[in-house]
């Protein structure tokens, strides 16, 4: 019997809550006039939609997008490499190791390795040297804990340049790696 | 579908679908002359004389090249009619620059023989003929009922004064050009001796001229480019079956550079390999297997299989690059790319995967691209030399070397005609790559296309 009092008597102090509630709320032409007005009196208060602040998790927001969204944003960096070499340099394992550490962070993409050359190498061996620096990364983050089955490689060769211009600017920033998220 | 399929010798429908009835008439030289001089009594001289012709027109062509002259003159119609007129003309002007193209004929100019009157092959004035030194006259006629164009041409030995081929084809106005091709195809045959079929072949190739590499097919002389995939990937490195039936290409339509087996006229694509990256098909000269690279197991080897991905297994093994396998015409060995010293150079084994010895001689420190001459004699590869790659010819027998693009930028893919007398190669020396067609020695180059990017040509067998 008491618990039923003190059930009725909790949804009396909720309902007069939420009637509590909406009394600062203006009434819904308020807006309208105060827009049509010509001049509005500047003793009329301001209305302003409440902004609502969701938890700021800084890792959802990186992935938050659509995938081509999370790829634009750089969230994996590119490595580039020495001309008809597939050896990573020093500025290619420090990035290896900051993309390892994305792919930690966010246990659940994948991604796929592209591996490209620049123009001053053949069809058919630019396939497979684009193929060997797509997997010297793949090697590479395995060997930091990525787990293989979230990673493919695939090579483009010369067909797909970053920079189609030809100079050495150019081809060093065409001889790269990139890691293109498939799956979040 | 079996290995068969792929291995047999097809004399099969056109590739643009054109319905050509050929040998409607078809005569042996010896057969009219005979017939000529019926009823005179020199009947076992005329046949000596026969011979001793045959004998001259027929060309050895181990022995060097000989030129003929060939007379040409404009084919018979019927007054008035002047569709049948263009469509004549069509079928003159392809035999014509096919003859040209071939390398065997000097073709003697119009202006020579406009006051030569009889084109009737029964009352040739051959002494009017043989006072412009022609070695031989090609003469036809072309008439047509509605849509049906037939076509009649022969060829004469001017000296010995008979004939020597004729033949009749028929079909609708629109295959004018095949009927010149497939006539021109008959007196190289038969005055050279040339087996292949060299105006009725094709050329893959690649080209971005609707905005990403796509494969297209045209005819060997350029005309009739022809798309043939519609994506929006690329695709790349197509390689002819023997039999002109199938074309294999390496598509990225599966996000993954795959090899696929493209029936050309059935419009059918199976997957030969579609694991780790997959280029360089070329099918074995009897067409029974295709020779590949591949990562499928990690590193790029070269892989044996039939043509359609059964019976799959390695050549090579080692932790070097190995791709661009390229077949001997006996089928007994494979040359191919291996940077297993270090840089890319051309290898030799047999077709069992073992023996691999470098090619010698071999000059260049970056090398690929390799195909083997239809005679055996030769290797043609790209050498990165600078900022240029070049199409580098290698006697096998003679021991010889030869840059045959010395000076004009990137010179890519290069491949042989059927006959290998000329080659084909992607270039850059305009500006933006274009197929050529040179000869063998790397003259009488002539660019066959124009838009957008034109790469990896390979000709038909």
């Amino acid at each position: 019997m008491q618990s039923r009092f003190t059930a009725l008597f909790l949804a009396f102090i909720f309902i007069g809550y939420l009637g509590g509630c909406k009394k600062p709320t203006p009434p819904p032409s308020a807006p309208q006039q105060q827009e049509n007005a010509q001049a509005p009196s500047s003793t009329a208060p301001t209305v302003e939609t409440p902004v609502m602040k969701p938890i700021q998790e800084e890792v959802a927001g990186e992935i938050s997008g659509d995938l081509d969204a999370i790829n634009r944003s750089g969230l994996l960096k590119k490595v580039y490499f020495d001309f008809d070499k597939a050896m990573l340099r020093s500025d290619a394992i420090a990035t290896l190791d900051a993309n390892a550490g994305v792919l930690k962070k966010y246990a659940t993409l994948r991604i796929r390795i592209e591996g490209h050359c620049d123009e001053r190498g053949t069809e058919e061996y630019n396939i497979g040297l684009g193929d060997r620096r797509a997997k010297a990364a793949y090697s590479y983050l395995v060997n930091l804990g990525i787990n293989p089955s979230r990673m493919e490689t695939v090579s483009y060769g010369k067909s797909q340049p970053e920079d189609p211009s030809h100079n050495e600017d150019a081809w060093s920033k065409n001889r790269r790696d990139v890691f293109l998220v498939i799956a979040k | 579908m079996s290995g068969q399929a792929w291995g047999k010798k097809a004399d099969g429908p056109p590739f643009h679908q054109y319905n050509t009835h050929r040998g409607e008439r078809e005569k042996e030289g010896k057969v009219v002359h005979m017939r000529r001089i019926a009823g005179t009594i020199f009947l076992s001289l005329a046949v000596a004389a026969l011979a001793v012709a045959q004998q001259g027109v027929i060309i050895d062509t181990s022995t060097g090249v000989q030129v003929l002259n060939i007379a040409i003159p404009d084919f018979k119609v019927t007054a008035g009619d002047a569709t049948l007129y263009d469509a004549s003309k069509t079928i003159h002007d392809t035999i014509w620059n096919d003859l040209i193209f071939s390398g065997y004929f000097n073709i003697i100019p119009h202006e020579h023989y406009r006051f030569i009157p009889t084109l009737d092959e029964k009352h040739i004035k051959f002494k009017d003929w043989a006072s412009l030194e022609a070695d031989l006259l090609f003469i036809g006629s072309a008439t047509r009922a509605g849509d049906r164009l037939t076509f009649t041409g022969s060829l004469h030995d001017v000296k010995a004064q008979n004939f020597v081929i004729g033949k009749s084809y028929g079909g609708d106005m629109k295959v004018a050009r095949l009927i010149g091709h497939q006539m021109a195809n008959e007196i190289v045959k038969r005055v050279i001796g040339l087996e292949k079929n060299l105006f009725t072949s094709k050329i893959a190739f690649i080209s971005t001229r609707d905005g990403n590499r796509e494969l297209y097919v045209m005819d060997y002389d350029g005309s009739n480019q022809t798309r043939i995939t519609f994506n929006k990937v690329p695709d790349m490195l197509p390689a002819w079956s023997p039999d002109g039936r199938y074309i294999a290409f390496t598509s990225y339509r599966s996000n993954n550079p795959d090899l696929f087996l493209y029936s050309i006229y059935e419009g059918k694509l199976t997957p030969v390999s579609t694991k780790g990256l997959n280029t360089s098909g070329c099918f074995s000269p009897d067409g029974s297997k295709i020779a590949f690279s591949s990562s499928r197991d990690g590193n790029s080897e070269i892989y044996l299989s039939n043509p359609d991905g059964s019976s799959m297994r390695r050549l090579t093994n080692n932790d070097a690059i190995n791709t661009a396998p390229t077949w001997a015409p006996n089928g007994r060995m494979l040359a191919f790319t291996s940077d297993r010293g270090g840089m890319p150079q051309i290898y030799i084994m047999d077709a069992e995967g073992t023996d691999a010895r470098k090619l010698a001689p071999q000059t260049g420190e970056y090398n690929d691209s390799a195909t083997w001459s239809p005679d055996g004699e030769y290797i043609i590869y790209v050498s990165r030399q600078g900022n240029e790659f070049n199409v580098i010819k290698v006697g096998l027998t003679k021991q010889s070397l030869v840059n045959l693009t010395a000076g004009h930028g990137a010179n890519e893919n290069p491949s042989w005609s059927p006959d290998g007398r000329h080659i084909i190669f992607a270039s850059n020396r305009s500006g933006s790559y274009q197929i050529y067609c040179a000869d063998f020695e790397g003259g009488n180059l002539r660019p066959l296309t124009t838009d957008g990017q034109n790469l990896m040509p390979r000709w038909s067998r």
